[in-house]
Formats: C-alpha cells, sequence, structure tokens
C-alpha cells in the first residue's frame, strides 16, 4: 500500500515550463503546512506516549479511556499529512512504517478463535509475539524475549515480506488499546479490557507485561518515525529542500498528492473496497471504529494543501500564498472548479463523520443491503473521484507546455533494452 | 523517474486542444478517440456482454464444475478485453472490483463463499439481493473458487452450492448486459467519451480529456499487468509467490498476461496516430516472451531460470511503456492522469 504507479506523474519541470508568479510562495506555504502538520502529530503521539504510560504504571478504565481518547487526537494531524505522501517519494516511501493497514493483527496478539490461523498469503497470521517469546521466522530464529522498538521496525514489521505483517504504527498501538472489534457490522468498537495491562494477579488473556512492553515499544517506534519526518520537513531538511529547489517540480508534487490520495487509495482502496466488501474489518481504523475521522481528516488535509492554510492542533493558523490562488490566476474557472470540488468533499466527508458521530457508526454503513450507508459513502467517493478529474485539469492548466512522459530504458538508453 | 523533453509538437497540440471543441483540419486526436471507442472499447462491451450471457446460460442448464468451466473461460478471455477501462460503466457501482476482485490479500473469498455454503445463505435465490452481497462471493474468482479448488468444487447438481454458482454466473451476466446497455446507449458512455464537451451527458469536457483518459487506461493496465500479474507472483528471488498469481487456481495466469497484453495493442493501434513500428515491435516481443513461458499458473517461478523469464516480462513492459509513450502520448499531446491502482 505504499507506492504511487508511475503513470500519476506528471512531473518534471522542464526549460520550457512557462513559470507562474508565486510559484514560489506557494510552495513556501505548502512546505511550512508539512513542517506544521508533521510536528503536530509527533507532538500527539507524545501525548499518547504519556498517556500509555499512566495506563501501564496504574491500570484502570480510566487510564485506558484516556490513552484511547489520546489515540484518536493524535489521528487528527496525523491524517491532515497524507496529502503529503504520494507528491514527496522521502513521505511515501516512510508511510508504511507508522500507517500500514489493513493487519493481520493476530501476529501481535491473541485473537478470536473466528479469526482463524495462519493464511495463504501469510503463515505467519496467528503468530501472537505478544505469548511467544522465541519462534522462528522465515527461517531464522528469533529471540523476542525483550520487546523492543528495534525488534517491531526491523524484525517483526513485514515479517517474511507479507504487507499484512503490521507490526508498527497507528494502527498496531491502536489494535493493543482497543482489541479486536468482534461486533461484525453492528456498533461497536473493540472492548479490550484494562486488565490486559494489569501485571501479575488479575491479569487477563495472559503475558501482560509483555503486552505492556509492546505498546511502549510500538509507541516509542511510532514517536522517533515520526521525528525523522518532521526533521525531513524542518529548515534543511530534505522534503522541505527538494521542494523548495523546484517549485514548479513542487506544485505538480502538491497536485499529485492530491490526486493519487483522493482516487486510488482514500475513495477506492479505503472506501469503496470496504463498502463492496460488507467487511468491517476494511475499515481503517477498524479496532476504534475511528474511521470517520480518518477519511475526514484525509480531506481536510487535501483542502490545507489546496488553500494555503492550516489550522494547527493548539489552534495557531498558518496560511500563506495558495495552489487555489495560484491555479484561479492562471484559469479562473479552473480555480472555481477545483475549490468547490474540495470543498464538496470536505462536506460529504462530513456528512459520514456527522452521522458516525451521531451514533451511526462506519461499520453498520458498510453492512450488506444498508442503502443510507452505501449512499453515504458512495456520494463521498463520487465527489472525490469528480474532485481527481478537476485536479487533473488544474495539472493541465499549471503545466500546459510541458508533458511528461514516463522514462524508460528504451527512450533514455536503447541499447539497455537488449542488455 | 525520468522524463522526455517535450517537443514543439506537444506544445502546439495542447494549445490548440485548450480551445474548447474547435474543430480543426485533420484532428489526430478527434480520430484518435473516434476509433478507439468505435474499433476498440465498443467491440470489447459486447465481446464480454456474449460470453457473460452464455456463462449465466450454461450455469443455468448445468451447474456442475466441469460443464460450466468452458464456458467460464471464454467469459474470463472476453473480460481481460475490457478490463483495463476503468471508466464510465465499468466504474460505476464499483463493477469493475465486483467481476474481478483480486489480488484478495486476506482471503476472504473462501471465508465468505465458507460462510455462504454453511448458512445455506437464501440470498441466492433473489438476484436483486445478491446484488447487494460483498463482492468476496461474487465475480470471477469467487467463480473460480467453487469451480476450481478442492474444497468447493465437490457439489452435485440441485445442492446449495450449484445455486451459488448459478447466482454468480448470473449476477455477472446481469453486470454485462447493464454495462453494454449503458455504454451503447443514446447519449451512452461511447458518446460521452467520443462528443466529450458536446456531449448530452458531459464527463469530459474536451477531446483531448477523453483521449487522455483512454491514454491513461492503457498505460496503467499494462502497469498493473507488470506489478501485479506479473510481480505478486515472482515475491522476492529468495521467496517466490506462486499463489499470489492471479488466477492460478484455473491456469490462467500466464494466458491473462497474454491477453492483457494483446488488449492493450489493441487499444494502442487505435489511438497511435501515426507509425508506432517502434512498440509494435516490443509488443510482439513482449507477446512472444510471455507465451514462450509454459507455464499457465505460473508455478514455475520457484525455479530460478523460470523465474528470470518471468521477470524479464515485466522488464519488457516496462520498456514497453517508454514505447508507447513515445508513439502514443507525445503525438497527441496527452500524460497519464490519475488511476486506480495509485493508492496501492
Amino acid at each position: 500500500m505504499k507506492r504511487m504507479t508511475t503513470t500519476a506523474l506528471f512531473a518534471a519541470t522542464l526549460p520550457l515550463a512557462p513559470a507562474f508568479a508565486g510559484e514560489k510562495e506557494v510552495v513556501d506555504t505548502y512546505v511550512e503546512i508539512g513542517h506544521a502538520t508533521f510536528e503536530d502529530a509527533l507532538i500527539k503521539a507524545q501525548e499518547l506516549r504519556t498517556a500509555i504510560d499512566t495506563l501501564l504504571t496504574e491500570p484502570s478504565e480510566a487510564g485506558l479511556t484516556a490513552a484511547r481518547t489520546a489515540w484518536i487526537a493524535a489521528r487528527v494531524p496525523y491524517q491532515q499529512t497524507e496529502v503529503f505522501r504520494f507528491g514527496n517519494p522521502i513521505v511515501d516511501d516512510w508511510e508504511g512504517k507508522v500507517n500500514a493497514w489493513p493487519l493481520d493483527e493476530g501476529l501481535i496478539d491473541y485473537v478470536d478463535a473466528s479469526y482463524g490461523g495462519p493464511t495463504d498469503e501469510n503463515e505467519y497470521a496467528a503468530l501472537n509475539v505478544i505469548a511467544t517469546p522465541k519462534f522462528t521466522l522465515s527461517g531464522t530464529e528469533i529471540d523476542a524475549t525483550e520487546i523492543t522498538p528495534e525488534l517491531i521496525g526491523e524484525t517483526l514489521h513485514e515479517a517474511d515480506e507479507v504487507e499484512a505483517n503490521v507490526a508498527s504504527g497507528y494502527h498496531a498501538i491502536e489494535f493493543l488499546l482497543w482489541g479486536q472489534d468482534l461486533n461484525g457490522t453492528e456498533h461497536g468498537a473493540g472492548n479490550r479490557p484494562y486488565t490486559d495491562y494489569v501485571v501479575g494477579e488479575g491479569c487477563t488473556n495472559g503475558n501482560c507485561d509483555r503486552r505492556g512492553h509492546y505498546l511502549t515499544a510500538a509507541t516509542d517506534l511510532l514517536i522517533s518515525d515520526l521525528e525523522y519526518m518532521v526533521g525531513k520537513w524542518a529548515e534543511g531538511g530534505e522534503a522541505r529542500e527538494t521542494v523548495l529547489a523546484d517549485p514548479a517540480a513542487g506544485i505538480v508534487a502538491m497536485l499529485t498528492g492530491m490526486g493519487s490520495l483522493s482516487y486510488g487509495e482514500l475513495g477506492g482502496e479505503r472506501m469503496k473496497l470496504g463498502l463492496m466488501l460488507n467487511d468491517p474489518e476494511e475499515e481503517h481504523d477498524c479496532f476504534s471504529d475511528n474511521t470517520h475521522n480518518s477519511h475526514f481528516y484525509d480531506g481536510l488535509g487535501m483542502r490545507n494543501v489546496f488553500t494555503g492554510q492550516y489550522v494547527r492542533s493548539d489552534g495557531t493558523l498558518i496560511r500563506g500564498e495558495s495552489l487555489a490562488d495560484l491555479l484561479t490566476a492562471a484559469d479562473p474557472e479552473a480555480g472555481a472548479e477545483l475549490s468547490a470540488a474540495v470543498d464538496h468533499s470536505v462536506a460529504e466527508l462530513g456528512q459520514i463523520k456527522a452521522a458516525a458521530e451521531a451514533g451511526f457508526s462506519y461499520d453498520q454503513m458498510l453492512a450488506r443491503g444498508n442503502a443510507a450507508g452505501e449512499e453515504l459513502i458512495m456520494s463521498a467517493v463520487d465527489a472525490l473521484v469528480l474532485q481527481t478529474r478537476s485536479i487533473e485539469r488544474a495539472v493541465t492548466v499549471l503545466q500546459a507546455g510541458e508533458v511528461s512522459v514516463e522514462g524508460s530504458d528504451s527512450l533514455d538508453n536503447p541499447s539497455a533494452v537488449f542488455e | 523517474m525520468r522524463f522526455l523533453a517535450t517537443s514543439l509538437v506537444t506544445s502546439l497540440g495542447l494549445g490548440l486542444s485548450l480551445s474548447v471543441a474547435a474543430p480543426v483540419l485533420a484532428d489526430p486526436l478527434q480520430d484518435a478517440l473516434t476509433r478507439a471507442v468505435d474499433q476498440h472499447a465498443t467491440p470489447a462491451v459486447a465481446r464480454f456482454d456474449h460470453a457473460a450471457t452464455a456463462l449465466s446460460d450454461a450455469a443455468a442448464a448445468d451447474c456442475t464444475p466441469e460443464a460450466v468451466k468452458p464456458a467460464y473461460n471464454a467469459a474470463f478471455d472476453a473480460w481481460m478485453g475490457l478490463q483495463h477501462l476503468h471508466m464510465g460503466p465499468l466504474e460505476t457501482n464499483g463493477r469493475i472490483l465486483t467481476i474481478a476482485f483480486w489480488p484478495d490479500k486476506k482471503g476472504l473469498i473462501p471465508r465468505a463463499l465458507a460462510d455462504m455454503i454453511a448458512a445455506k445463505d437464501p440470498v441466492v435465490q433473489d438476484p436483486q439481493a445478491f446484488s447487494q452481497v460483498s463482492i468476496a462471493a461474487r465475480g470471477f474468482f469467487a467463480l473460480e473458487y467453487m469451480l476450481y479448488d478442492d474444497a468447493f468444487d465437490d457439489y452435485a447438481a440441485g445442492s446449495y452450492s450449484c445455486e451459488l454458482v448459478q447466482a454468480i454466473t448470473h449476477d455477472l451476466g446481469r453486470m454485462a448486459q447493464v454495462i453494454d446497455a449503458e455504454w451503447t446507449a443514446p447519449d451512452g458512455f461511447a458518446d460521452t467519451l467520443r462528443e466529450a464537451g458536446a456531449a448530452a451527458k458531459p464527463h469530459y469536457l474536451t477531446p483531448q480529456e477523453s483521449v487522455q483518459a483512454l491514454y491513461t487506461m492503457l498505460m496503467s493496465g499494462l502497469e498493473d499487468t507488470k506489478g501485479k500479474r506479473i510481480a505478486r507472483p515472482l515475491g522476492t528471488f529468495d521467496k517466490p509467490r506462486p499463489t499470489r498469481a492471479e488466477a492460478y487456481r484455473s491456469g490462467r495466469s500466464e494466458r491473462n498476461v497474454v491477453l492483457s497484453l494483446s488488449a492493450a495493442r489493441d487499444l494502442a493501434r487505435t489511438m497511435a496516430p501515426g507509425d508506432m513500428s517502434a512498440s509494435e515491435e516490443m509488443f510482439a516481443e513482449v507477446i512472444g516472451l510471455a507465451e514462450a513461458l509454459n507455464d499457465p499458473d505460473f508455478s514455475g517461478v520457484i525455479e530460478p531460470m523460470q523465474r528470470l523469464k518471468t521477470e524479464i516480462v515485466g522488464q519488457r513492459i516496462e520498456a514497453l511503456l517508454g514505447a508507447l509513450a513515445n508513439d502514443v502520448g507525445l503525438p497527441l499531446g496527452v500524460s497519464a492522469g490519475f488511476n486506480a491502482s495509485d493508492g496501492d
């Protein structure tokens, strides 16, 4: 679930490209928003870590609730960073560490009997690392006596080259806080008891100490991964400098990020496919039933990039010259069209969020034959598809005069084909 | 990621197309569009309708696996001529995903089928209700389990599984008919594509947008073949993954690669405004290489030599994309847009 296909590229600055006034200012705003959004994600992950410390020091119902609340808050800025993913390879290459999904959660901890065991695709789908200090992975003996960020990040994550072996990131932590959602397409999220973290007497489901270690290590790893990305968007950071070095290419990165997130990722993989499978496990935040928020903040993130403004987690407003300004100056009609499309998709995603928060949860919307849910989700998908067409038009307007096509060995170096 | 410098011709082409619906003397864009719709897409839509209807009829007459398999393969063949066109009636209601839900990374298909069979879910008796069932229990890949997988294919006429097979095939036939109807109707999607901004139900504002959409399908279809049909079973050198091959249960993995390449060639030929001999050579080469694999279900990828040969097919597709950009995209002044696989 990581990489955009190369057909989505419009990129490259060529000497012939017309320079639009304001490109530099627009990408300045973009990198500022990028840095602030990733930094907010980091701050919120640190707050999550504090809540988890409290939970583990003195496990209680209230402590678990507080940790869950912190996780949901942490998702708000993170989801708004997703618009930076597809246009910036440095983000796309990294994203799988922090937001990989869907997962075979039986890799990590105990699961219900209905989960099943190893599958065709994944022989470690039910490994249960928390209950298994030593095991063999792809022919190698693994000592997991100590659960560390390194073990999670380097050995367990995508173990056996299986994408569903998600050992790190938000969704692994989500599983450890909520547990499996066994309500199917009925209302209700995962219901892990806080006693899963009571060490010694009162521990439920076994290995409570190891479960706590896993939760801590996974959260530490998330924090260090986010620190890395904040650095990439800070002054002198690679992601920032790449964009600033070539504003015209930066504009394309902005549009690519919006288009690929709208269409293939959010509208397609996450929303339409899940609906068509009627499968609550295809919810993006399936353990916590927070999917409505994850989708909404993806949409808001796209609007942030387009309008050049971002409201930080502490309420501070970041604002600057925007892609909307640039596009409108070049072609008022295209600017108005994309503005309307972005507002419309945020409104449609907002309707899903509103319904879910009023008690019609996202997994209920996915149920077979649930017409209201299907209508809500498909309206948002349609809005995202429409938005993609407007983004393609914006690309044409802003890149008129340059056509980029995919490079290949055959063209760049004809002899390579026959090597 | 490398990019070609644009030519003066290209800039000119774009400039012209931006002046909406201005008829130009010889219009390679409109010609390509008309040919691609009339000679490539519309016939493929009709072929799939006929083949899927025949499959539905065959299963209605005799639902047992051996009786259904020939029509199943004929319908799947017809689908391969169409499956790259992620647009219009094929996308409506997620029909592409429903007809061909693959890859099934979490093993949802066997689970959904087993659940329905265990519960004897009466939904199979109601076509309208069946059209609301999870796509894991519908389409070619659910049917493939029923017809070819040992866990499912041992059923008799009159059994629940028999009814399920009839429900799946009927549903496929119904979708194929609806696609055909919506495609060819007056002011249908064929007109929407061809007439662009002048269409009764406009979706593309200019012929250039229609052509760009078709060009995106051409390129992303080939990328899917390379990135999924070839790359998934290849896995890594140390761990090839033959059971990740597309339709390996029915031994169609190699055939689907060949047919998808042939469909891409057909589309490219209708679109290319001039000489495409470089692309023709590469199509001939890569189709020849794919046919020469002689490995219907790609189980051979566990052998290093065979794995290498399969990998080379993928590399040649990559090279072909470059040739097509030169022969089709550049002279028409279009580059590929966003595609459905972006999020993978």
